[in-house]
């Protein structure tokens, strides 16, 4: 049940829907996390799932091109990318039922320093604003 | 002063019957009625003949006293534990929202965690390791390479 997107009920389904729907969550090379309520970290986020994944190359491209499948149907986004690959992506996807939803993706392989075999999806859901979103990931230490 | 002679029970029946009743009532053959009359005389009497049915009159009345405090007292702890029960059934969908509010659940290689607190630190370092910086510097590379 916690591994469910909710919003794939709604008929408003994400490509992400198909890494954090728990296929990946009981595997060696990751970390599957779901955190859901009324007012999480401080603002008002109801639902987070992020999933990690590390030294798994084919688990890592499923991640990556899930995230590179949505980017093109986000409202709002702010991409960096080295090639043609993602290294780092902030997407605000169309809202539903009044609830903001949003991907945040990094994949370490493309740091410019520091590399690792490592990619992070994160997943929320709220009725929060981009700006508080982007500011909870700046000043977050 | 003496009793019994000229109490309504004494000129009612005469000893003979008393005395016979009495018997009954240790044969455990008196009606309730029966009882009730014989419970009357002997409170009357000071007859030496009903000294031993005084005595069981009086240790069962007071049991009957007894019991009855301890059936009223049972009683009371009924009600308080029926409203005890209720007072929780009705607390429970409050209690239970209190603690659905927040859920947490996470995988780390394979091993499950179920302690809200801590899969929300794990969120929130996560999170902390979303940095920008790298980003930025990424940005930045990327706008001298154009400009080279």
């Amino acid at each position: 049940m916690a591994f469910c997107m909710p919003f794939a009920l709604s008929g408003q389904k994400l490509h992400v829907d198909k890494v954090l729907d728990g296929r990946y969550r009981k595997h060696p090379q990751t970390t599957d996390v779901v955190y859901s309520g009324i007012h999480l970290f401080d603002l008002p986020i109801a639902y987070y799932h992020s999933l990690t994944v590390f030294d798994d190359a084919q688990m890592m491209d499923a991640v990556a091109d899930a995230v590179a499948s949505d980017e093109p149907q986000a409202a709002e986004k702010e991409v960096t990318r080295v090639g043609k690959h993602i290294f780092f992506c902030f997407l605000r996807m169309k809202p539903v039922d009044d609830e903001s939803r949003f991907i945040i993706f990094k994949d370490m392989r493309y740091a410019p320093s520091g590399k690792k075999r490592q990619v992070t999806l994160i997943y929320m859901e709220g009725e929060c604003s981009s700006a508080q979103i982007r500011k909870m990931f700046r000043t977050s230490k | 002063m003496k009793k019994t002679d000229f109490t309504p029970y004494a000129i009612k029946h005469d000893k003979a019957f008393w005395l016979r009743l009495q018997e009954r009532y240790f044969e455990a053959a008196t009606t309730e009625e029966e009882e009730r009359e014989l419970r009357g005389f002997v409170a009357a009497t000071d007859d030496a003949d009903f000294r031993e049915l005084q005595a069981v009159m009086g240790y069962v009345g007071a049991m009957r006293r007894r019991t009855s405090v301890r059936r009223a007292r049972r009683m009371r702890v009924r009600a308080c534990v029926a409203a005890a029960i209720l007072l929780a059934v009705l607390a429970l969908p409050f209690a239970f929202r209190q603690s659905s509010q927040v859920y947490g659940e996470a995988y780390v290689r394979g091993e499950r965690v179920t302690d809200a607190r801590h899969v929300e630190r794990m969120a929130r370092h996560t999170i902390s390791d979303m940095s920008m910086d790298d980003v930025a510097e990424t940005q930045l590379l990327q706008i001298f390479e154009g400009i080279e």
